[in-house]
């Protein structure tokens, strides 16, 4: 059935249309026919329904397509919204590149309405549509409404568009005859067209204090290289200062219009586009050179710099090389906004000989146009300047051998590796750094082959940069290479093939590793080695097999070697690793066993905890309990996947435990961190202590700014708790700050219903503020009120997420918030709120403020004074909101912003005036 | 490197004689008791103080001051004389932004017009010899973009556009230097997709920013110049929705959500894919298709995809399928990136620290003083702006589009041309 309407449908519109009404037609009431059924699908609610409407848009013929331009009407006049929309579609489709027939059908039922003169808004709309496809054959047509006051602007813009000849012989023929406000729409197509040649006798007699013609004149002139241009370009680009007086001076604006003009006027000129230029200095082109080149000798005020810039912007892209004499002399100007110019307009230059006139003035410019040269020469990626780039990297001075060292790696890809490597033998730590840096950035493919290749031949000092720029590339692919180097004579080469190893070692050559490792002398190699080891085996995607190769290697080391391993492990974490480690504390050897209480206390994660604290309870010596607890201490800062009461329970232990005040300081920092409401209680007997007190009260304010806005009684409490302490300068600071903070966000009511959403079709929700919906009347029956999702953002907790409430969330909406506040006594406060967007607040059903704004919420964004009555006051909010974020908050402070005893809310209905 | 800057201050230290004549020049300019020297101080020009134009009173100089605004300008006297109200002593207001650009003493010109206007105001700028903070989106069209690029080139001046974001953290996603770094490193592999969607926490704002269809012309209040708020733009009957704030939801003017949000959420992602000098090369929409041909409204996703096959896919959550959950950010055959930086191998983040940090982005008041490129400069920013725009070219087309990234036209495509270059209402060309 379905099928058989979509197929039938084009028949039954061109019948039907052909019967309906020209005159427009209402989009509801009307009698239905398929046009108008179509109209009523537009916009498309899905996918499914978008692709059955676009297919029957598609298959609109010229009369129904007719037909809805017949229904355009004038704007304010009735609802056409669809039917534009359904002949925009049209349009759009039309212009399809593979849709020139319909486009010239199209084109014609559009020009066809337009010659019947419908209303001037649809006139208007149907060359706003013609843009789209306009063609040479829409070009008379058009041009009859260049002559029309109204339409002539727009008739101009599409005759733009065509932009063939008979478009602006249109416009020309429009000019001679055009009145004083269709002449300059007219004027300023020729020049969009880059068609002056009727614009020649308009010059002559322009004035140019009318601005907007004159300037339009000037550039519909420039851009079509005419001749009645050329006579007014040499004053035009002249310093303004030498030709004018202060008067004149003020008119920055239009002088810079006018200079542009003149430059453009120059471009094409050289370009050919406009008369050729004096024979005799070489024509057009060298005209330009050496106007612009004048330019840049005249303009030497710095106030022109720019003018500079732009003429030797303009002569580089003329003159080509030849201009290299010019942009070397500019990277030694005196001015750098002129240096940079001339780096940006050299770096843009391209055509034949441009590259080996740069290079060649390299070896005869100063240091500093070479560093300019090579960067230019970088940017234009033009491998040919390679060898002269690389020639530079022996340059005496620092700054062009960094220039070249960018602009090797730039140009030759995986070739510059060759030229970059014997740069790492220096003693120069910027030339290191930069060399390090370019082999990152090239990008070639075969780089990492090429660096490993290079290793067996490199001196050590070129051999260290190999292997960090390895390890920088994450090639794991030269793994093998790098592993042959930790055998390397020279400590420093075999040291960084170990720390290559780290990012690059497979879990496979785990076993060589070890090895290898048995052979080491040298404790920094044996800990570069041992972190090898443990980076390769954590790539062990088995977890409980990482560490086994290491503990069965365990057992046959020397001690030294032992110790090291002992720190492997911990690195590799896990049960198995702590399990072996554990059993070392009661190894004989004294260096073993610290190596093993060194690992536990360095344990990556939360399963050495209970061995961290036993360690910091038995140890008998300072050291090791110091040790043992900060390992604790740590372990319990990482273990965020523990339940806080664990976390919290373990550093009241960590403070009891600990024998110094500074192990204490350090929990009760933790303790800050942590930001649970029961540390407040923990920290209250340490604000006096002699040892640790300065450090308990930090922690206290700390806290506090962790509980604030979730929990700011709890925060009030802790800074309370602060009252009887002497507090040092910062403290104080810190505390005042805290304060401050708190005022900010305390006493927000958090206990609401919510009631919504409330919407009405195609209104947004800045329009539904003045809409009266029932909860707005405290007597309304049915309005149903629930509890509101907690706001889930805990930087948010003062205010109420109206879309955390699935049931009332979403964009174009409000919803009210109700609760009711009880005050001990009759009294006038300050009614603090904030919204997102808008809000409207009844207290006791008096409507007290209305702020219809489309804003973020924050707190205390809007204020009024109110009077609270004593004993229970209803409290009703209106939010709406537009889209994305919906926030409702609200509070009562006192008359001075201070805090209100006994003020409090509770949204039960059924409350009765028993405060707590 | 030599003395930089300051060329307006110079002519004035060097022409003396005839600065009296310039009753404009606020004293302090010119130096005296108490006050900074100016050649330590930029000095600016607001250019259209509705809501960007006085939010940027927060962009601040390098001391954490905000630059000495000498000159703010709107074709809203309430607009104009609220920005009087919180602008300095030495501050003047202008009704036309082309008596700003006589001004000799000014350094900087922030653009914060409606984005019709932004490509005008700004090349002119340049012409003038100004470097220029100008809002996003940089331009309404490509090809005003190609023309501010051009322009901005020519006359040797300093761009930046006033979007950070590439600059420092990157929505829920860490520094854009760390995604940045991460991409760099391979360890995502490629071709990469990254989604900018509302479930991952990007609110597109279409709702918020849609145009009305309903528009009844009204009366022009007496306070709007009302032919200067619209300048190259057609003119169309007076609604207040077409104006101030609300005129984002009109192709004529920006470009819905799009306009609003793209440059922020997709200017990082151009920079950490390494894609700052090229653009999409195919790119497509699933939206309500026809578009109204005036008011900007909904869209479902947006696919932009380059030529080495790296795509943006950009979801409104808006209209259309809802988005599944726990999708990647950014998706790698060897890795992806999750919300909260979880990554698939797990730890990817961690593996960076030997990767060295991508190359420093010069902020615009560093740029303007020594003449290096800003991170956010004329060519990056009219590239990111171009992936708004097209994505907007193919919401309003409805088919997709293949755009070629250096001629920067739609090849064999007319129609969609004719939205990449848009004449403009005389006089004002480009």
């Amino acid at each position: 059935m379905k099928l058989i309407m979509t197929l039938s449908l084009g028949l039954c519109l061109s019948t039907a249309l052909a019967q309906s009404p020209a005159a427009p037609q209402p989009s509801t009431g009307a009698p239905s026919d398929p046009l108008t059924d179509l109209l009523a699908r537009i916009p498309a609610q899905s996918a499914d329904a978008q692709a059955r409407l676009i297919a029957d848009l598609l298959k609109l013929d010229a009369a129904a397509v007719k037909t809805l331009c017949e229904r355009l009407v004038e704007p304010g006049t009735g609802d056409d919204a669809k039917v534009r929309m359904a002949l925009h579609g049209v349009v759009l489709a039309a212009g399809r590149p593979d849709a020139q027939a319909r486009r010239a059908e199209i084109e014609g039922v559009l020009l066809e309405r337009l010659g019947a003169k419908p209303p001037p808004g649809a006139q208007d709309f149907l060359l706003e549509q013609l843009r789209f496809i306009a063609s040479p054959a829409c070009v008379s047509a058009v041009s009859a409404l260049l002559h029309d006051e109204t339409h002539a602007t727009r008739a101009a813009m599409v005759l733009v568009t065509v932009g063939d000849d008979s478009a602006k012989l249109a416009l020309r023929s429009a000019l001679a005859a055009a009145g004083e406000k269709t002449r300059l729409p007219i004027l300023h197509a020729l020049g969009e067209l880059g068609d002056g040649e009727a614009l020649a006798s308009l010059a002559a007699g322009a004035d140019p204090q009318n601005a907007e013609l004159w300037h339009t004149l000037l550039f519909a002139l420039a851009a079509s290289g005419n001749p009645a241009m050329a006579d007014r370009v040499p004053t035009l680009l002249t310093p303004t200062s030498s030709v004018a007086g202060a008067e004149e001076l003020a008119k920055w604006y239009a002088r810079s219009c006018e200079r542009n003009a003149a430059l453009e006027y120059v471009r094409q000129a050289a370009m050919g586009r406009a008369p050729a230029g004096n024979a005799a200095t070489g024509g057009a082109a060298a005209d330009a050179e050496g106007r612009l080149r004048a330019m840049l000798a005249a303009f030497s005020d710095p106030a022109d710099v720019h003018v500079r810039c732009a003429a030797l912007s303009l002569l580089t892209s003329l003159a080509g090389a030849k201009a290299m004499p010019d942009i070397l002399a500019a990277t030694a100007d005196a001015d750098a906004e002129y240096q940079a110019a001339a780096v940006e307009a050299a770096a843009s230059l391209t055509g034949e000989g441009v590259t080996e006139a740069m290079t060649a003035v390299m070896a005869g410019a100063s240091a500093t146009q070479q560093a300019h040269l090579l960067g230019i020469l970088a940017k234009r990626a033009d491998a040919s300047a390679l060898d002269a780039c690389a020639a530079q990297l022996k340059s005496a001075d620092a700054a062009v051998r960094l220039a070249a060292i960018d602009a090797v790696a730039r140009l030759g890809g995986a070739q510059a590796v060759s030229f970059l490597l014997p740069l790492f033998d220096t003693d120069d730590a910027a030339q290191g750094k930069a060399v390090q840096q370019a082999l990152f950035e090239i990008r070639a493919e075969e780089t990492a082959k090429l660096l490993g290749e290079a290793l067996g031949a490199a001196s050590p000092r070129v051999k260290v940069g190999i292997l960090d720029a390895l390890a920088r590339r994450h090639a794991v692919d030269q793994a093998e290479r790098v592993l042959v180097c930790t055998l390397d004579a020279a400590p420093e080469a075999a040291r960084a093939a170990w720390k290559a190893l780290e990012s690059l070692a497979p879990p496979t050559q785990v076993p060589v590793m070890l090895e290898r490792f048995g052979a080491l002398t040298s404790n920094e190699l044996r800990e570069s080695a041992g972190a090898a080891i443990a980076a390769a085996a954590c790539r062990n995607e088995d977890k409980t097999g990482r560490a086994a190769l290491v503990i069965a290697a365990l057992k046959s080391q020397a001690p030294a070697h032992q110790a090291a391993l002992l720190k492997s492990l911990g690195r590799i974490g896990g049960p198995a690793a702590l399990a072996a480690v554990r059993e070392q504390l009661k190894n004989p050897q004294t260096e073993i066993r610290e190596a093993a209480f060194a690992a536990i206390c360095d344990w990556p994660n939360a399963e050495a905890l209970g061995d961290c604290l036993a360690l910091a309870r038995t140890s008998a010596e300072m050291k090791d309990h110091v040790l043992a607890l900060r390992g604790y201490l740590r372990l319990i800062e990482a273990g965020t996947t523990q339940p806080i009461e664990e976390r919290l329970r373990a550093l009241i232990t960590a403070i009891e435990v600990s024998r110094r005040a500074d192990e204490k300081k350090l929990a009760f920092s933790s303790l800050a961190k942590l930001g649970d409401e029961r540390g407040v209680e923990v920290l209250k007997p340490y604000v006096l202590d002699p040892g640790a007190g300065a450090e308990a009260c930090f922690a206290t304010v700390q806290l506090a700014d962790k509980l604030i806005p979730t929990k700011c009684s709890a925060a009030r409490a802790a800074l309370t708790a602060l009252q009887p302490a002497t507090l040092s300068d910062p403290v104080k600071a810190e505390l005042q700050r805290m304060l401050e903070k708190l005022a900010k966000f305390e006493d927000h009511i958090t206990d609401w219903y919510v009631s919504g959403p409330y919407v009405q079709k195609d209104r947004r929700g800045q329009d539904l503020m003045e809409v009266y919906f029932p909860p707005e009347d405290a007597k309304a029956k049915g309005v149903l009120w629930r509890e509101p999702a907690p706001t889930a953002d805990p930087a948010m907790a003062w205010a109420l997420d109206l879309n955390a409430t699935s049931a009332v969330a979403g964009d174009m909406r409000a919803a009210y918030l109700r609760t009711r506040v009880y005050s001990p006594a009759a009294q006038t406060a300050r009614l603090e709120v904030g919204s997102d967007d808008g809000i409207k607040v009844w207290l006791n059903g008096d409507c007290v403020h209305t702020n219809n704004a489309l804003r973020g919420c924050t707190p205390s964004a809007d204020g009024v004074e109110v009077k609270l009555k004593e004993g229970w006051n209803d409290l009703l909010l209106k939010i709406t909101n537009d889209g994305g974020g919906w926030f409702g908050a609200a509070r009562f402070r006192g008359p001075g912003g201070e805090h209100l005893e006994g003020v409090y809310a509770k949204r039960g209905f059924d409350a009765q005036a028993s405060p707590p | 490197m030599p003395s930089l800057k300051v060329s307006r201050r110079r002519f004035l230290t060097t022409t003396a004689g005839s600065v009296a004549a310039f009753t404009i020049v606020p004293r302090h300019v010119l130096g005296g008791p108490g006050y900074t020297p100016p050649s330590e101080t930029l000095t600016r020009a607001v250019i259209g103080t509705g809501g960007m134009g006085m939010a940027g009173h927060v962009t601040v100089n390098e001391d954490g001051k905000p630059p000495v605004t000498l000159a703010v300008c709107d074709v809203d006297e309430k607009h104009l004389a609220e920005a009087m109200k919180k602008s300095g002593r030495s501050c003047e207001a202008y009704a036309d932004w082309r008596k700003v650009l006589d001004r000799k003493d000014i350094d900087t010109i922030h653009v914060a017009t409606p984005p019709h206007w932004h490509a005008l105001i700004a090349i002119a700028a340049a012409q003038c010899g100004f470097d220029v903070l100008c809002e996003k989106p940089l331009t309404r069209t490509i090809g005003e973009g190609v023309a501010l690029a051009a322009a901005v080139h020519r006359y040797g001046r300093i761009l930046q556009v006033n979007t950070h974001f590439r600059f420092e953290n990157y929505y829920g996603f860490g520094a854009s230097k760390m995604l940045r770094k991460l991409v760099d490193s391979g360890l995502l592999g490629k071709p990469l997709t990254v989604r900018v969607s509302r479930d991952l926490g990007f609110d597109w704002k279409l709702k918020m920013w849609s145009g009305r269809t309903d528009l009844k012309p009204e009366g022009v209040p007496g306070e709007l110049n009302y032919d200067m708020w619209l300048g190259p733009a057609p003119v169309k009957p007076y609604h207040p929705h077409r104006v101030h704030q609300s005129f984002r939801g009109y192709w004529d003017y920006d470009g819905g959500g799009l306009g609003d949000m793209g440059m922020h959420y997709l200017d990082p992602v151009q920079y950490f894919l390494g894609k700052d000098d090229t653009s999409p090369v195919e790119i497509s929409a699933v939206a309500p298709w026809p578009a109204h041909p005036d008011a900007a409204g909904l869209w479902d996703e947006v696919r932009l995809k380059y030529a080495d096959g790296d795509t943006i896919l950009l979801k409104s959550g808006e209209w259309g399928a809802d988005d599944k959950p726990g999708q990647p950010f950014i998706e790698g055959p060897k890795g992806k990136v999750f919300a909260n930086y979880r990554t698939e191998p797990a730890g990817l983040f961690d593996k960076l620290d030997a990767v060295p940090d991508p190359r420093p982005l010069v902020n615009f008041e560093t740029a303007v003083r020594t003449r290096r490129q800003p991170g956010g400069n004329v060519d990056v920013a009219h590239r990111s702006c171009t992936l708004v725009n097209l994505a907007a070219m193919a919401v309003r087309l409805g088919r997709t589009i293949k755009y070629d990234p250096v001629k920067q036209v739609c090849e064999g495509d007319e129609e969609a041309n004719r939205i990449v270059r848009q004449p403009m209402r005389a006089p004002w060309h480009v």
